[in-house]
């Protein structure tokens, strides 16, 4: 169990931005109680650096370089490093005395065990430290040891994964749902005991090690062999054997580099066809259903046509009628399918052609439309079956270009090799650099079957550590449905596809755990694999990805509850998604023991009215508001439309009351 | 799902003999009339465990579904052998499936007046006398999980029932990666386990993989 943090209290003494409500208060002082808190204000009061002071008090000077931004998780180290000296002075930079006496205090719990910390703002330094009410001596090493420790996790970096893709929900996040690199991660260290998580990430560093390792010495390898055959050529003499050989050596390098390339390409292309067959297998299935269903259609309205019941003769009625193919001939008919379709239009017999009583109209309505179903699946069929040929062929010509290269390149090696051997004596240097250069080759290819062999075996480690994971996928898609119902009008649910990925930038790919999201569309009857964020609307997009996070939180973490911190939700969200959006947010908050913070503009849209009726936040004195109006610093904007931002405020707590 | 070496008319034909054989196999077991997923079901075991007796898969991959294993193309064979008249289908019905697919539902049972023909024709190549004994083998080895065994046999097999692919995932059987399907070798395991005296038949390789199954349906249940 991962003990996820549970935010207890943030205060700021002595920073400028944040002055406090009147001249008793030091500054920020916030006080976060089981459910929702608001924090309301303008541009320029404070927001997001109140939810960045939030996570920075979380990871003091240390992140995973590159983490932030919305690209995927993809090859990222993930190792923490300090920040450089002007993200360290961020929070100084915002004020004139570059907070040089400002410090913030930060309370949350890990499991059953309270921290209070104590940081300056100046510079993110770390001043104070108490774990369960008894001080600790201070450093940012022990701070790392006591959060592993008590939030149950391997490394400070698994911390920060948990923080950017579990509690904080920042304007730049990464969607998790479609990220399946930061997915597999998350789910190791959520799921895996301590001792396999560390496996696996000890394992998979060292295979990207010895990857680039690999290819450093690939790339050294041809540096050297180009200058080698500057220096050949310098001191080459007209000699045939040296025109052969140098024509020779040119041509082997070639078509080495090309050999390289291509096996690489073969992971890439692998993973295309595999998409591909799966792509078509659904079309397959997904054409057979509709042809199905026109079928039972079609068979309803001719049933009473038949003096007898045979099924047989059924049968192939309508087949002939669906499919247009004579079951019995193996004929394609399209013309007498297209007599029969137009009797059974008619309300004529199909056999005979004698009029009978007319089908409904809603049964006829259904075969036209199960009828226009049946084309457009035939036309994905047809589409995606053509794009597993395609990528079918274009890996098999791959490996064939692989094997036919790969020949050439062995004859032609022992071919040079040969012709270097009957070089006469004076050029002996030359051919001790061009041993040295085939001995290189040689180790490089010793690496590359080491670094096989061991991606062979963490192959192997992932299937069997798989199996841990995937002994709570239920939970986690049962708790995905729960958040994601009511938000969405589509049907939704997340899937189990494994995602087969390299580690490093060759090599077979690997199948690593983790979740997709299918789900009903305008176009699609049935519920369809989307597999990028660009497949759903930014409405939708959003709260996927929150309802997911929520979903794990509840699943792994200790006691099922979490903190969640989301600045500014309301800038994706249309209109009509508002009420639903603060359905699925007050349905976290409403656990008991989970914190919700959420940042918002004074706007005049429905979600904060919304979350303070749903919030059961009585009035705008509440705790659970911090009006950064009162406690920031005022902007030109604030000190000089003061009533007007007071008059939105008033409006939303008064339109919250109407509801 | 590609036809391989074959022409797509020969592949259809190769499919079709199967199919024939599969339900020949089941009246003799007296499995028939075999309803159409007990006969997608035996269809697939007939391709994961082929690799066993050294024979051709015919559906490479298949798409896992909660039902178990379907596979269109068989049923496309299916609905040509009852046109030709080969194949008797009777109560023929289409049900919903779980995934919201729609697919049909029929009884299964041969015409006698023209598969011992077919079937007569098939044994005087050596090719098709041993992939019709093979089907036999595993149609007598299926029938011992009974009815509602065979339906839920594919959710314990080593391939189609591996947790690692969820609904709507792809279960390969031919992959290109490994040489030989999670079927085929935990049948051909057994061979290595016994006593270096014991020489296990290729039959005996199936009989023993489907008690395996029986087991692990008895510890599930």
């Amino acid at each position: 169990m991962t003990a996820f943090p549970i935010f207890r209290k943030l205060s700021t003494a002595g920073y400028g931005l944040y002055p406090g409500q009147d001249k008793r208060s030091k500054g920020l002082d916030i006080e976060f109680e089981s459910g929702l808190t608001l924090v309301l204000g303008a541009n320029g009061l404070g927001k997001t650096t109140l939810v960045t002071m939030l996570y920075r008090m979380c990871t003091g000077p240390y992140d995973i370089p590159k983490l932030a931004g919305a690209t995927e998780l993809g090859g990222i180290k993930l190792e923490t490093k300090k920040l450089p000296a002007p993200e360290r002075r961020m929070f100084g930079d915002r004020v004139n005395d570059n907070a040089e006496n400002a410090t913030c205090t930060l309370t949350l719990t890990l499991g059953e065990t309270e921290i209070e910390l104590t940081r300056s703002l100046a510079n993110l330094e770390l001043l104070e430290l108490n774990v369960e009410g008894c001080d600790v001596l201070v450093g940012e090493d022990r701070y790392q040891e006591v959060v592993k420790e008590h939030a149950g996790v391997n490394t400070f970096g698994d911390w920060i994964l948990v923080l950017r893709h579990l509690i904080f929900y920042f304007e730049d996040r990464r969607s998790l749902v479609w990220d399946p690199t930061a997915q597999r991660q998350l789910l190791r260290l959520l799921f895996l005991s301590p001792a396999s998580s560390k496996e696996w990430l000890e394992a998979e560093r060292d295979i990207r090690q010895r990857d680039s390792l690999a290819r450093n010495l690939q790339n050294v390898l041809q540096k050297e062999e180009r200058s080698f055959s500057k220096t050949e050529k310098a001191a080459s003499t007209a000699g045939d054997t040296r025109k052969e050989l140098g024509r020779l050596e040119k041509l082997q390098k070639k078509e080495q580099r090309r050999l390289d390339e291509l096996r690489d390409e073969v992971s890439i292309l692998s993973s295309a066809k595999e998409s591909a067959r799966l792509g078509a297998l659904k079309a397959e299935s997904e054409h057979e259903s509709a042809f199905r269903d026109l079928e039972r259609r079609q068979l309803a309205a001719i049933a009473g046509a038949f003096p007898s019941s045979s099924d047989t003769a059924r049968y192939l009625m309508a087949q002939l009628i669906s499919d247009e193919e004579c079951l019995a001939c193996g004929s394609h008919s399209p013309q007498t399918a297209e007599d029969l379709r137009a009797r059974i239009g008619q309300s004529h017999c199909v056999v005979c052609n004698s009029v009978v009583p007319k089908a409904s109209k809603a049964g006829a309505r259904g075969i036209v439309k199960a009828s226009r179903e049946l084309e457009r699946a035939g036309e994905r069929q047809e589409a995606a079956r053509k794009m597993r040929d395609l990528a079918e062929a274009e890996l098999a010509n791959l490996l064939t270009e692989i094997q036919r290269l790969a020949a050439e390149v062995a004859k032609r090696s022992a071919r040079i090799e040969e012709l270097a051997s009957s070089l006469p004596p004076d050029e002996a240097k030359l051919h001790e650099r061009r041993r040295e250069l085939a001995t290189m080759r040689t180790r490089l290819e010793t690496m590359k079957r080491e670094l096989t062999q061991r991606r062979k075996r963490f192959s192997r480690f992932i299937e069997r550590t798989s199996h841990e994971i995937l002994a709570r996928r239920d939970e986690v898609q049962d708790g995905f449905e729960d958040f994601a119902e009511g938000f969405l009008l589509e049907q939704c649910r997340l899937v189990w596809a494994p995602h087969r990925d390299t580690v490093g930038q060759s090599g077979t790919a690997i199948d690593f755990p983790a979740f997709d999201l299918e789900m009903t569309g305008a176009d699609f009857s049935t519920m369809v694999r989307r597999e990028g964020p660009q497949q759903v609307s930014e409405s939708q997009r959003e709260f996927i990805d929150l309802a997911f996070r929520m979903a794990l939180i509840q699943v792994a973490g200790s006691g099922g509850i979490g903190s969640i911190v989301i600045d500014a939700p309301e800038s994706s969200l249309d209109a009509v998604f508002v009420t639903r959006a603060a359905d699925v947010l007050i349905r976290f908050s409403s656990y008991v023991g989970n914190r919700l913070l959420i940042t918002s503009n004074l706007v005049e849209g429905d979600l904060i009215p919304e979350l303070i009726h749903k919030g059961d936040i009585e009035s705008q004195t509440s705790n659970r508001v911090v009006d950064l109006l009162k406690v920031a610093a005022p902007t030109a904007a604030t000190k000089k439309l003061k009533r007007d931002y007071e008059k939105v405020r008033s409006n939303l707590f008064k339109r919250a009351k109407e509801k | 799902m590609s036809a391989g070496l074959e022409g797509e008319g020969v592949a259809h034909i190769h499919r079709q003999v199967r199919l024939v054989g599969i339900l020949s196999a089941a009246e003799a077991a007296g499995l028939v009339p075999m309803p159409a997923q007990q006969l997608h079901a035996v269809g697939y075991f007939a391709d994961a465990l082929a690799p066993v007796w050294g024979l051709r898969i015919l559906d490479a991959q298949v798409l896992k579904l909660k039902e178990g294993p379907t596979s269109p193309l068989l049923q496309a064979d299916l609905d040509r052998l009852v046109g030709m008249g080969v194949v008797i289908a009777s109560a023929v019905r289409h049900v919903e499936n779980p995934e919201g697919l729609w697919r049909l539902d029929a009884d299964y049972s041969l015409n006698q007046d023209f598969s011992e023909s077919i079937l007569d024709k098939a044994r005087s190549f050596e090719r098709y006398s041993t992939e019709l004994d093979f089907l036999r083998e595993v149609v007598f080895a299926l029938s011992g999980l009974g009815a509602v065994g065979i339906l839920s046999a594919g959710n314990s097999d080593a391939s189609y029932g591996n947790e690692m692919i969820g609904p709507q995932g792809m279960v390969d059987i031919a992959s290109e990666q490994s040489e030989v399907n999670p079927t085929a070798r935990v049948a051909l395991r057994f061979k290595e386990l016994m006593h270096p005296d014991i020489a296990l038949s290729d039959a005996e390789m199936v009989h023993l993989y489907v008690r395996e199954l029986y087991n692990r349906l008895e510890r599930n249940e």
